[in-house]
């Protein structure tokens, strides 16, 4: 069979090494390692943030926190962690992944692809130097409702510098989306159809849609939020017939997109890792594909649900609570595939199965609890509670993040040619699935009890305390686990073996077809492609899809 | 290794074929992203007005459909002369080409000129942003559009200066199309934005 050499240019005028070969780079796998490396930075940000708020609960009146630090420091966790961390770490996924498994040799624009990178951190210096102006950094939560954040509540410039480093990162994730779809459109492998492209890959597509549908709202209505501060336009004012509903209106038509932006790249990671260490093709790969679209296009409908409380019609409430039980059915579908993918498959469990797996139960009793939202009757008694705190932190936590470090473990030995300790990973994972239960379990029962959330202290006597303290305990186990898994990656980084190989774990998809870590140009060559697990076929037939990869390494 | 080498420097040929359709596509999908940009201010503006009692509100001075008419109907021809200038692009006729450009320029920045004459007027009279929601939705609205006209304009005019210097040719003219298209998408925006503004009051 004759190998066809993909003969595209990459468009790098120059090469250069060293440091400045990072910082000018345009090559995604850098890009993509320097979105991870960024991001988890941030992670470790929104991280101390949520201890220092979880010190402030442990138990009624401790006065660790004045208020104002308070507001400020859980508004800030939360916008690190969503618009810093979660978001673009999908698009770091994304951008090292994407080109790798299509058979591409990098982005479609590379050099866009830079300026989303660089963005990012210049957001995240916008939004962090909030802090140091007077009145300090946004504190009306990340949801930043109207009127509280209007000039009269918060004057200081804080708030105006969220909106600006939402909108930088905005614009960051409308080139990071209209890149992957451009990428995905026209420069995939030859036989790379689209009912081969690995699940991941799926994934990245339908996010990077959210992305580019929704995100612009967000833009219009930061834009306007910025302009009733500024000069004094009356958008969410009612007196000079305005209304603040507006603002969740068309916040909420971004984000409850944004939060399947938030979890469709974890999903895929998943997706790809269970098939891995099951030793069997993934379960339905079209039904997850056809679940995925679905998820996308219910998810535009359903924004509303966030505002039972702000006393919509009654048919806009009884479609909306329709519409996002039905968004339980594709993510039921998903749950099966994986489901269907594990069963009577042969089990291993090295650290990203474990993460995989954790996934699966933590989504899933995310996925139950937010059900009760949905319910319209029984979201008017819990809405605003730490049951809705608990939801998003099993979603978010329990599933994207414990999705992320499955793809961490994953991909690190083809990002470096290393693994990361294995024993350690285990630790890792153990620390974190029992702490990041204790902690938002009992978020349940102070939701029940009904503790308001963002409240920055609280009586004593409701029986609030201890499930408080059980939580504190449980963000300190999971803040031990991280310092576990730096340990582990500074460690495996610098004195690991380079004994990963092309194909450490028996993958499918094409990235386990090249060296670990790929050389610059990604393929030297490859051959018609004919199913959606290449390397896997290849490794059957004994047939390498590219003769001599491991030689051609760089390193 | 050999390969990387001269992969670096890829034909140019080669690389026009590819790219063509690859820039068309990122430009489509930037305007959909745009598309619901304004999508969120048209449902904000409607949010606002269909919970208002008098729309405009009483003693605002109402907007006049006629400038505005002429100003549309000079966006609108805008359009067609730059299409005009791609049809000469593709077939070579240099001067055709530039004389599109040339008069889609002149025509969009009247637009603005207009525009921005209406904005000021219209303070005089004492329409402000601040005052009702309604000038809210009308500044912010036309503000957002000038922006984009502005963008539009930029890259019309880029094409314009790099047509002196003879960059394109029949068979590569990718920044014409993007650029053209760009417009194009600028100047429906603006129809939507005048009927719904001056005319439906």
């Amino acid at each position: 069979m004759a190998t066809e050499a993909i003969a595209r240019p990459i468009q790098h005028p120059r090469e250069y090494t060293g440091l400045l070969g990072w910082l000018l780079t345009t090559d995604h796998k850098k890009i993509g390692i320097m979105y991870l490396i960024f991001t988890i930075i941030f992670f470790f940000v929104g991280g101390l943030l949520a201890l220092l708020v979880r010190l402030q609960l442990a138990w009624s009146d401790t006065g660790i926190l004045s208020q104002d630090q308070y507001n400020q420091f859980f508004t800030m966790h939360a916008s690190t962690m969503l618009f810093l961390f979660v978001i673009p770490v999908g698009a770091g996924f994304g951008n090292y992944l994407l080109p790798l498994m299509i058979g591409a040799k990098d982005m479609a624009y590379p050099r866009i692809n830079a300026f989303s990178l660089w963005l990012i951190p210049l957001a995240a210096l916008v939004m962090f130097s909030s802090f140091f102006v007077e009145g300090g950094s946004a504190q009306a939560g990340w949801t930043s409702y109207p009127p509280l954040t209007g000039k009269t509540f918060l004057p200081g410039s804080g708030t105006d510098l969220w909106i600006l480093g939402v909108q930088i990162l905005g614009i960051s994730s409308v080139g990071g989306g209209i890149n992957f779809l451009v990428t995905t459109m026209t420069m995939r492998a030859p036989g790379m159809s689209l009912a081969r492209m690995p699940i991941f890959v799926w994934m990245i597509v339908i996010t990077s849609v959210l992305v580019v549908f929704a995100t612009p709202v967000l833009a219009g209505v930061l834009t306007m939020l910025f302009t009733d501060r500024f000069i004094g336009t009356g958008f969410f004012d009612p007196r000079q017939g305005g209304n603040p509903i507006l603002w969740q209106q068309l916040f909420w038509f971004y984000s409850h997109p944004a939060v399947y932006i938030m979890i469709l790249p974890a999903m895929g990671i998943v997706s790809e890792v269970l098939p891995v260490f099951s030793r069997k093709p993934l379960f339905g790969y079209k039904a997850v594909i056809y679940a995925g679209a679905a998820i996308g296009v219910l998810g535009f409908t359903v924004w509303m649900h966030h505002m039972f409380a702000t006393g919509l019609s009654v048919p806009l409430t009884i479609w909306t609570m329709l519409a996002t039980m039905m968004i339980a059915v594709p993510s039921g579908v998903k749950m099966f595939n994986w489901l269907g993918t594990l069963w009577g498959g042969s089990l291993i469990f090295p650290p990203p199965m474990l993460f995989a797996i954790g996934f699966l139960f933590m989504f899933l009793i995310g996925g139950v609890d937010g059900m009760f939202h949905a319910i319209v009757p029984i979201d008017y008694a819990i809405n605003d509670t730490y049951w809705v705190v608990s939801h998003i932190h099993y979603v978010l936590f329990g599933g994207s993040v414990f999705g992320v470090f499955a793809g961490i473990y994953f991909w690190f030995p083809k990002m470096t040619g290393k693994f990361l300790d294995e024993g350690l990973g285990r630790l890792h994972f153990t620390l974190m699935f029992i702490g990041m239960n204790l902690t938002f379990m009992p978020m349940h029962v102070l939701g029940l009890k009904g503790m308001p959330r963002r409240i920055a202290d609280y009586q004593s006597g409701q029986g609030w305390e201890v499930w408080n303290l059980i939580a504190t305990v449980g963000a300190f186990i999971i803040a031990a686990s991280m310092i576990v898994f730096i340990i582990n990656f500074i460690h495996s980084l610098r004195s690991a073996p380079k004994t990963a190989g092309e194909d450490p774990w028996e993958g499918n998809s094409l990235e386990w077809s090249t060296s670990s870590p790929p050389p610059e140009h990604n393929f030297d060559s490859l051959p018609e492609l004919h199913s959606e697990r290449p390397t896997r076929d290849a490794r059957i037939a004994r047939q390498p899809l590219v003769p001599g990869a491991q030689a051609s390494a760089e390193h | 290794m050999a390969i990387q080498a001269t992969a670096t420097h890829g034909g140019p040929a080669h690389q026009a074929d590819e790219s063509m359709s690859r820039g068309m596509a990122g430009m489509v999908f930037f305007i959909a992203s745009e598309i619901m940009l304004f999508g969120g201010l048209f449902a904000g503006y409607f949010y606002v007005r269909g919970q208002a009692d008098v729309w405009p509100p009483e003693g605002v001075h109402k907007l006049d459909a006629v400038t505005g008419g002429i100003l549309t109907a000079l966006l609108l021809l805008s359009g067609v002369v730059a299409h005009f200038g791609v049809v000469g692009a593709k077939s070579g006729k240099q001067g055709q080409f530039i004389l599109g450009m040339a008069l889609a320029l002149v025509m969009g920045t009247v637009f603005i000129a207009g525009q921005a004459y209406e904005w000021f007027s219209l303070m005089d009279e004492g329409l402000n942003a601040g005052s009702t929601v309604y000038g809210s939705t009308f500044y912010v609205m036309t503000g957002f559009h000038g922006a984009h006209v502005i963008a539009g304009l930029l890259m019309l005019a880029v094409v314009f200066v790099r047509a002196f210097w003879r960059d394109f040719t029949p068979s590569r003219h990718l920044f014409v199309d993007a650029g053209v298209l760009y417009w194009h998408f600028v100047d429906v925006v603006w129809v939507f934005l005048y009927v719904i503004l001056y005319v439906l009051v």
